[in-house]
């Protein structure tokens, strides 16, 4: 009996041993897993190997473009699309962890871009632009050097800036025309409260909408305010700063924005808008591709209104064009660089012919022509895109993360009438001095 | 067998997975999060030691600690107060030998088993001031005076989050106490009937305090999972607007996430550790004085 406890006891002592040999083993195999490979490659790969690829951006043409490029190349393509509120965490938490995807978006903006390349986790792409023959398809200025000389992003999409979209049918459905002055928004703002149609669609819950909102207004008092206070020409806290919020206020007055804008989030206050049920929404260019079949002709365009002081308003812009725009990346760890360059490379060029095929803007040569009528609203907007003389970068893309989402917050105040604009821009003044 | 497991050697060795897995899982990361809390870092570039200064920040010069630490215990208050007692009704109505209780029981615990994600975007949608279901159904019962902007207002924002957790995790506390109370042998009901009580005075004087052990460990979950509460804040408000709503768990994850505030975010985490071990540390201390029966 003593014999058979000892047996029974040296046999669970054995089992244990050998299950935390085991679990050891199965962990190393799992650490020995390269960044930039997931579980859904491997067995089921194309001969010519397995990609992961994530994005965050809700154009319809990224996926089917991407796969495209991977039945080419006859590789196996992991498209992970990621809520874009969700993505600005998910890609900072896996580049701290290490946990790259073979290639991937990344935001504009100054962090957003020296977080992915001060990690040390973009491979240079230099060497297949060159071998491929296609750095040269590239407009100029298009790809960006480092002051290594190495180029680390590519393009997929074209330059945004900021506009005013409407819908038309709603539009004359209250008798008033798009908004080109500050009166006649207001007028419109309160045209649209009387008959019970929300004015302005707005993702209040995200913050950067309503940021931009103000970044705007700034503009349209003063296009070269935000410059110099940043050169330090000037303070946070001077008149374009302060009209700018007294504007806003005024507009959170006027309840220019949908009822409970504050608990939206940006994709919903566009399909508010999409959906026929908001009659303006003042965004960046890229609702275009989603407003475009939405409301087909009955989608409208103005710039900005002229809502402040700036002599010459319609000349300048907010927008992306900076010096850390989107980005395409390829993870510098990925177990099949060479295959991730290439393919990033390729969806590149034909992200852009996309763009053409839709009459877009495009960052690339091509020759692809557009198919079908290219949107009117549209049309418009490529036009005074194309005319604008002074493009300002939006805010939270010229200062480190950190200054941005303070700055946000504080911007918030604004929208729920906590501050007013006194206090608003000596605090604005504080937080921007922080760089 | 006995020799064998009366050998500290043997005992060690089977101690040891569960010592591994703690260790690995919850120490290590605590330790790991105390020592980064000692520092300036991103999350990519190396570590600035920084020694506390990290804390005196969080205590003099962050203007969103005192009110996410308020909000939290405003979650701890509403918990207490409705979540707590209800749960104890629910879990005194489905220990009925009543036809249909157990069907009842399983619904009031089913919201627990839905995903809280889930769970917040249904109740986003229904707090939504244009379509949502809680605004109609005011308007609908002629109290379109009482409908609010709900997630959207700073004055509502709050309440309405802690309305969620509060109804979803009701069904978790009941099935708690649903157990305890089974477990109060029908013999002690009988004696107390025969002596005359019954009804009210039945739970006062033989449910509840048979049951404080039972309350107690209720009482603990509820107040640590009010004060890490994160999930429902972060999908229905983001902590917002203008800050109404947050919470140390929110905060914590914007500074390391959104601000890249790894050193400042561990802070954050580190307080909410201690905040919740000496929470716990006081109610027991404070039930167990009040303990009528162990």
């Amino acid at each position: 009996m003593n014999l058979s406890k000892r047996f029974i006891t040296s046999l669970l002592t054995i089992g244990l041993g050998a299950s935390l040999v085991l679990s050891g083993c199965g962990s190393t195999g799992g650490n020995s897993e390269a960044p930039g490979t997931n579980g859904s490659s491997g067995n089921t790969a194309k001969d010519g190997g397995s990609l992961t690829l994530w994005m965050f951006n809700t154009d319809d043409y990224l996926k089917p473009v991407a796969e495209e490029i991977a039945e080419e190349m006859n590789i196996k393509l992991n498209y992970e699309f990621i809520n874009p509120e969700t993505y600005k965490t998910k890609i900072k938490v896996a580049i701290s962890a290490n946990e790259l995807p073979d290639v991937f978006a990344q935001y504009a903006g100054k962090s957003e871009r020296e977080s992915v390349l001060n990690a040390k986790m973009a491979a240079p792409l230099n060497d297949t632009l060159q071998s491929t023959g296609l750095e040269n398809s590239f407009n100029d200025g298009m790809l960006i050097k480092e002051e290594d000389g190495n180029i680390y992003s590519l393009p997929y999409r074209p330059d945004q800036s900021y506009l005013l979209a409407y819908n038309k049918k709603l539009m004359s459905e209250l008798g008033v025309k798009a908004p080109t002055t500050w009166e006649e928004l207001m007028n419109i703002i309160k045209a649209a409260n009387d008959k019970g149609i929300a004015p302005i669609a707005l993702g209040g819950k995200d913050r950067w909408p309503g940021e931009i909102i103000y970044n705007m207004l700034v503009l349209r008092e003063d296009k070269d305010a935000y410059t110099k206070a940043q050169n330090g020409e000037m303070s946070f806290a001077d008149k374009p700063f302060v009209d700018a919020a007294d504007k806003l206020i005024e507009l959170v007055k006027a309840n220019a924005f949908q009822s409970g804008f504050l608990g939206n989030s940006d994709l919903e206050a566009r399909e508010l808008f999409y959906g026929g049920k908001a009659l303006m929404i003042i965004n960046g260019s890229w609702i275009f591709s989603k407003a475009i079949p939405a409301l087909g002709d009955d989608l409208g365009y103005v710039k900005f209104p002229k809502t402040g002081a700036e002599a010459d308003p319609f000349s300048s812009n907010m927008g992306e064009k900076s010096t850390a725009p989107y980005g395409l990346y390829v993870n510098a760890k990925s177990k099949q660089l060479e295959l991730s360059k290439e393919f990033a490379v390729r969806y590149s060029l034909k992200v852009n012919e996309s763009l053409a095929k839709l009459g877009q803007a495009t960052y690339a040569q091509t020759e692809v022509k557009p198919e079908g009528v290219v949107n009117e609203a549209y049309a418009q907007y490529l036009k005074d895109y194309s005319e604008y003389s002074y493009i300002q970068t939006f805010w939270g893309n010229t200062i480190p993360a950190a200054v941005n989402e303070e700055n946000r917050d504080l911007n918030q105040k604004l929208y729920t009438g906590s501050l007013p604009s006194s206090e608003f821009v000596q605090m604005m003044d504080k937080i921007m001095k922080q760089q | 067998m006995e020799k064998a497991l009366s050998n500290r050697w043997v005992l060690a060795l089977f101690l040891l997975p569960g010592l591994t897995l703690f260790s690995v899982f919850f120490l290590y990361p605590v330790c790991r999060t105390v020592f980064f809390s000692l520092h300036e870092w991103d999350g990519i570039q190396p570590m600035k030691f920084i020694g506390l200064s990290n804390y005196v920040k969080m205590f003099t010069d962050d203007p969103n600690f005192y009110p996410a630490v308020q909000n939290g215990f405003v979650f701890v208050l509403f918990s207490l107060i409705f979540q707590l007692p209800a749960a104890f009704i629910l879990a005194m109505l489905v220990s009925r030998k009543i036809k249909g209780s157990k069907w009842f029981r399983n619904v009031y615990f089913f919201p627990v088993i839905m995903s809280t994600t889930m769970v917040s975007l249904l109740w986003s949608k229904i707090y939504d001031p244009a379509i949502g279901l809680l605004n109609a159904f005011l308007r609908s019962i002629g109290l379109e005076s009482m409908t609010q902007l709900w997630l959207g207002d700073t004055k509502t924002s709050l309440l309405s989050v802690v309305f969620v957790l509060v109804w979803q995790f009701v069904g978790y506390h009941m099935l708690i106490m649903f157990a305890g109370i089974q477990s109060i042998p029908d013999h002690i009901y009988e004696a107390a009937r025969l002596d005359g009580a019954t009804g009210w005075k039945s739970v006062r004087h033989i449910t509840l305090p048979l049951l404080s052990d039972v309350l107690k460990v209720d009482v603990v979950l509820a107040v640590v999972g009010s004060l890490k509460v994160f999930e429902q804040v972060y999908v229905m408000t983001g902590g917002g607007p203008d800050n109404s709503s947050t919470v140390i768990a929110v905060r914590m994850f914007q500074e390391a996430f959104l601000k890249m505030n790894f050193g400042y975010g561990s802070t954050l985490a580190v307080y909410l550790v201690v905040q919740c071990l000496l929470i716990s540390w006081v109610i027991n201390k404070l039930m167990s004085r009040n303990t009528v029966y162990s």
